[in-house]
């Protein structure tokens, strides 16, 4: 166990930082049930997220979203790679050691009714955190918690409730108490809206935003859902497979400079009849991560693949203003530019 | 530089000092005291159990005395209260608020133990009441009973959702009534049956159900009724005997096997595989053959033995599923630790449906020791048990049906009513139609 | 998992589970006193104890006679059996008397289905009507029935209330009218009564005579799997009447009828008949006690007479047969259950 912090040369911005992240599942089979393969969840991420920032995550279902935040908080133990947070690599710390670190970390999953243990009331599920950490108990740990519900919208009547008596929406909202309670500086939160219906939806977001600044968090926010990433986050990484394709911190329905991201964009139903049948639609199927494609992951699905895709890798790189694109030919595409821009005006008025 | 504790949820506030003055010191002393005995009590139970069998296997003394099983169940329940108790008392004087609901539970508990065990009540009663009281003074209680009061409430009010739940199932609620019934039968037995169970009374032998004898006489004038009765302890006792210890057995098994996985988990679930190849009945037969003495309490240990493999496969499945429930990712996240998980998240959720398991199982436990002492494995000829009395009755089945009509009834009656029951509430806990 | 992978897997893994079932009736026959026992009689000579001690490898260190234990399983030596008339190896009298359980076995069994699938049926689609609450009630005290107890009082109405009232009875025991057929003697082929009556003898009288003498112990033993069946039968086909596709094929304008036996049956079918698999075992135990009651001559009664008379090796061949009969049967329902059901290979 290395506990000794490897001091990368790290930007005081940053606060969360990967580097060449790797999470492979074991696939097993056979009349033995020996390894067979491996699912390339995650495969060599490298981003940096900024303190008080909002980095938003999309891709399609099964691209490693989820995988990707959970390896970060070391829920997951990463096959390859580093993790930094505040400037200290916690790849491989101990549970013991990770402990302290906890603290300044939390995270709102997908389904907030799996999420609470049925059998424990709202009290007890919040307080778990604070008396894990030894923070608070009893009298004090209530007190505490019902400050935390307080503030996202829920009150003293909730308290001693279980999780089946709520909404959708307000377990959703306890699951975010939870994540707070140890008043954390970072907050993974994975589709946190997408178990609730537009309105509910709109109120978590506007609540989520209003947390951010009472308690200067940086989240990473993740989500199938274009338009509500846009509206959350002040940079963008799209995934495919397992890979960061782009990071921008331009607004993606405008300046996309990657294949896949357009694809996505111009898949998002506009109510617009003229862009009826318009829309890029991505072709044929996701890859299987068991085995992804050589070359860059995109090319089996790509409109512009040519030899090259098929062989070479595309780096992550630098196109300027902080904008990340993997892609051989990025900036050297037309995706019918002027097209791009009617559409993200639709989808703006929208 | 005292830290403040809000407390009672009105604005008033303690201070952690107010947990180190004397009542709260003086109860932990109480507690650790009781501690103490119950160390000395349970640890006696127990290494005398331990010393008694090395002795039985050296062949020192002929004969293990009976119940001794249950005698372990008890010391090692002793043993774990005792060790709780110590750890609340430290716990009293740091200023955790839980530990005051958990003494007042260990000391009720404590009470219940120690009054199976008459030469030792007086000594140790009188301090856990004591304790109770000093829970309940005006400056202690003000430290917890709001809280207290106010963690029970859902708890009451989820018994009250289930018990109206029981109340429009007639079927549980027969169930229910029928084994309550049978246990106030075999608690009082001596005030309820007319004869003794092993009572003779020649002259009356081969008799019809009468006024005297209301469900008539055996052949060799043992009255029907009586028997009955008597044999509600018999039965009751080595039925329930035999699912608890296969239960703890099990789930300690089972859970440890789910837990941790691997090699372990392997080899624990060849073992099963083993145990299920047999029918119960055949395999409990084998091993009462192999201990060699027929007794009740050799039926006991085979079928304990034949019982505990299915309760190791239901914890170990249910925690293996439990696990991976995202409630528990989502405990771990926030720091909880292995054993807080296993214990605050993964059994209480675990232990419903090995409840369900085990009310059902009481009744078939029951039929197979029934039928078991029924071929001749039970006790000797003359107890009353429900099994033995059918087989004593089957040669004068023709002429005196009613030797062998009414234990049979009995055991049906009470097999029914725990399959009753376990099946009832089966649907009521069952979270997909109890969501309101 | 490949279809392929799960069934080879699946063999596999009943593999230890004979060693292990081997291991514990080796285990407990060594238990019990000197296992010689297993190969001598009340009639054999002191003196030719030492020789049949060495001809079995009981002279050997303990590891030594584990596999000769089972080399001599291997060989059909199972011991001598003291408990039938005459002495007799313990493999001749399994063969001897296998049929008669296997006949009443079977014939309960098929009692159980037909009586079962249908009343789980009728109980799940009229859930909470008066039909569904009978069915449950006597469902539930099936499982909670003694059979020992119910075999004796079904003699006892069935049989000698009828008989003293003069009217037609049910015999109370035995697998003929022994004054008029002595089955042994005349007619045993198979060694199954009712299948020797039809196939061998063409007589009617006798199939008639065996069929009768099947009624009160099939009854009695087919009871417990009836209630089993039911209660599955019960359950999974409301577990299936919940999805979400019948529902759909329900307000499709799909008529009741078509539904539940279209649809819903097959579906609720698969767990029903893993437990057909599995109430083998359970048969087995009942038929230890129902043989006892009616004395049929099969196994259950031989092992009950072998146990009274402590015959070491009778009680070793009959746990040890019914374990790996009991083996087989599960096998064959894993078999089965992942053929139709691709899910459970995925466990
Ligand atoms: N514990 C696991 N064991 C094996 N494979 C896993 C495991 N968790 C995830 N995977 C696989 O890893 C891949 C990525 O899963 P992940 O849950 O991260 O996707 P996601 O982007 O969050 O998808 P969604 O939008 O549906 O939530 C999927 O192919 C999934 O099947
Ligand atoms: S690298 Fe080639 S295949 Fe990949 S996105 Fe760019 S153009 Fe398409
Ligand atoms: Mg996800």
């Amino acid at each position: 166990m290395s506990d000794t912090p490897t001091e990368v040369e790290m930007d005081p911005d940053v606060l969360v930082k990967t580097v060449d992240l790797k999470k492979h599942f074991p696939l097993t089979g056979g009349v033995f049930r020996k390894v067979i393969g491996r699912v390339h969840a995650v495969d060599g991420v490298s981003l940096e997220i900024k303190r008080g920032e909002t980095l938003g995550v999309v891709g399609e279902s099964g691209c490693g979203k989820t995988t990707l935040g959970r390896t970060i908080l070391r829920l997951l133990d990463p096959t390859s790679g580093q993790i930094f947070f505040d400037g200290r690599d916690i790849t491989y710390l101990s549970r013991k050691e990770l402990q302290p670190i906890r603290r300044q970390m939390g995270i709102v999953f997908q389904d907030p009714m799996a999420s609470l243990d049925p059998r424990v009331t709202i009290k007890k599920s919040v307080g778990e955190p604070l008396v894990v950490h030894g923070i608070a108990r009893g009298p004090k740990m209530r007190a505490m918690v019902l400050d935390l519900l307080q503030k996202v919208g829920l009150n003293e009547d909730h308290l001693n409730r279980f999780p089946h008596e709520f909404s959708g929406g307000q377990r959703q909202r306890i699951c975010i108490a939870r994540a707070l309670a140890l008043r954390p500086r970072f907050i993974v939160m994975d589709e946190p809206t997408s178990s609730t219906d537009v309105s509910v939806q709109a109120q978590t977001l506007n609540l989520m935003k209003d947390l951010q600044d009472e308690f200067h968090l940086t989240y990473m926010f993740i989500s199938h859902n274009l338009s509500v990433v846009k509206h959350m986050s002040d940079r963008v990484a799209v995934m495919y497979l397992g890979k960061i394709v782009e990071l921008t911190p331009h607004d993606i329905f405008r300046t996309t400079l990657h294949p896949y991201t357009f694809a996505l964009v111009s898949a998002v139903p506009v109510p617009d009849p003229r862009f009826a049948g318009r829309a890029q639609i991505l072709k044929g199927e996701v890859p299987s991560p068991i085995n992804p494609p050589s070359g860059c992951r995109f090319h089996p699905r790509c409109v512009f693949a040519d030899e090259r895709c098929r062989t070479e890798e595309p780096q992550l790189k630098d196109v300027g203003d902080g904008h990340l694109v993997a892609c051989h030919y990025a900036g050297e595409l037309d995706f019918g530019r002027s097209a791009q821009m009617e559409y993200a005006q639709a989808v703006g008025e929208a | 530089m005292s830290e403040l504790v809000e407390t009672g949820f009105e604005e008033r506030v303690i201070s952690v000092e107010e947990f180190r003055k004397a009542p709260v010191r003086f109860l932990r002393a109480i507690m650790v005291l009781l501690s103490m005995a119950g160390l000395v009590f349970g640890g006696t139970l127990v290494l005398g159990y331990l010393v008694m069998s090395v002795m039985g296997v050296l062949g020192v003394v002929a004969e293990m005395p009976a119940y001794v099983s249950g005698y372990v169940l008890h010391g090692l329940f002793v043993l774990f209260l005792a060790y709780v108790m110590l750890r609340i008392g430290d716990l009293l004087v740091i200023g955790d608020t839980q530990a005051f609901s958990w003494t007042l539970y260990a000391n009720v508990l404590y009470i219940l133990v120690f009054l199976l065990v008459p030469e030792l009540t007086v000594y140790v009663i009188p301090p856990c009441v004591l304790a109770l009281l000093v829970l309940f003074l005006p400056g202690v209680r003000r430290l917890w009973w709001a809280e207290f009061k106010e963690d029970m409430k859902p708890r009451l009010k989820e018994m009250r959702y289930s018990l109206y739940l029981v109340g429009k199932s007639p079927l549980v609620v027969a169930g229910i009534a029928i084994i309550v019934g049978f246990t106030l039968v075999a608690l009082f037995a001596a005030d309820i049956a007319p004869y003794g169970p092993e009572q003779r009374i020649w002259e009356d032998s081969y008799q019809a159900p009468n006024p005297k004898h209301i469900w008539g006489t055996d052949d060799v004038g043992g009255d029907i009724f009586s028997r009955i009765v008597w044999g509600a302890q018999v039965d009751l006792r080595i039925s329930v005997q035999i699912v608890v210890v296969a239960l703890v057995l099990g789930t300690l098994i089972g859970a440890a096997s789910g837990y941790y996985g691997g090699k372990l988990d392997e080899l624990v679930m060849r073992i099963t595989d083993v145990f299920f190849a047999f029918p119960g009945l055949i395999l409990a037969m084998a091993i009462v053959m192999a201990l060699g003495e027929r007794s009740l309490d050799n039926i006991s240990i085979a079928l304990m033995v034949t019982w505990w493999p299915s309760y190791a496969r239901l914890v170990r499945g249910q925690v293996l599923s439990e696990r991976e429930k995202l409630y528990v990712e989502a405990a771990r996240s926030v720091g909880a630790s292995d054993s807080r998980i296993l214990l605050f998240h993964i059994v209480p959720n675990t232990i419903q449906p090995l409840i369900v398991q085990a009310t059902m199982d009481i009744g078939g436990v029951l039929l197979t020791a029934a039928g078991l002492s029924y071929i001749g494995f039970g006790p000797k000829a003359g107890v009353a048990e429900w099994g033995l009395m059918i087989s004593r009755g089957q040669d004068y089945l023709l002429i005196c049906p009613w030797i062998s009509l009414y234990p049979g009834l009995a055991i049906l009656l009470t097999a029914l009513a725990f399959n009753l029951v376990g099946d009832g509430i089966r649907d009521i806990m069952d979270p997909k139609l109890r969501r309101r | 998992m490949k279809l392929r992978d799960f069934i080879i897997r699946r063999i596999l893994l009943a593999i230890p589970v004979v060693f292990g079932v081997l291991t514990i009736t080796w285990f407990l026959s060594y238990i019990v006193g000197d296992p010689v026992v297993m190969y001598i009689t009340e009639r054999t000579p002191d003196s030719a104890i030492p020789g049949i001690k060495k001809a079995h490898g009981l002279d050997q260190p303990l590891p030594v006679q584990y596999f000769m234990y089972i080399s001599n399983l291997l060989r059909g030596d199972w011991g001598m059996s003291m408990s039938s008339a005459r002495d007799m190896p313990v493999l001749e009298v399994i063969a001897d008397k296998f049929p008669a359980t296997i006949e009443l076995a079977m014939v309960s069994m098929v009692f159980a289905v037909m009586l079962g699938i249908p009343l789980g049926i009728v109980s799940a689609t009229r859930k909470d009507k008066p039909v569904d609450h009978f069915t449950r009630v006597f469902s539930l005290a099936g499982v909670s029935m003694p059979i020992f107890w119910f075999g004796l009082m079904l003699k006892y109405v069935l049989y000698f209330q009828l008989y003293r009232a003069g009217l037609p009875h049910f015999p109370s025991g035995d697998r003929l009218n022994g004054r008029v057929f002595d089955y042994e003697k005349d007619y045993r082929v198979t060694g199954f009564v009712l299948f020797d009556a039809i196939v061998y003898h063409q007589n009617l009288e006798l199939f008639a005579d065996g069929l009768m003498h099947l009624v009160l112990p099939g009854f009695c033993l087919g009871y417990l799997t009836l209630a089993i069946i039911t209660r599955m039968m019960r359950s999974s086909m409301l577990e299936v009447l919940r999805e979400d596709y019948i529902t759909l094929a329900k307000s499709k304008g799909l008529s009741e009828r078509v539904v539940i036996y279209k649809h819903a049956l097959r579906n609720a079918m698969i767990p029903t008949v893993t437990v057909i698999g599995l109430a083998f075992g359970g048969l087995m135990s009942g038929a230890v006690l129902t043989e006892t009651i009616y004395n049929w001559p099969g196994l259950g009664r031989w092992a009950v007479r072998a146990i009274l008379n402590s015959d070491i090796a009778a009680i070793n061949g009959f746990t040890l047969l019914v374990a790996l009969i009991f083996v087989t049967a599960n096998l064959i329902v894993d078999l089965v259950y992942g053929v139709l059901d691709p899910r459970i290979r995925f466990g």
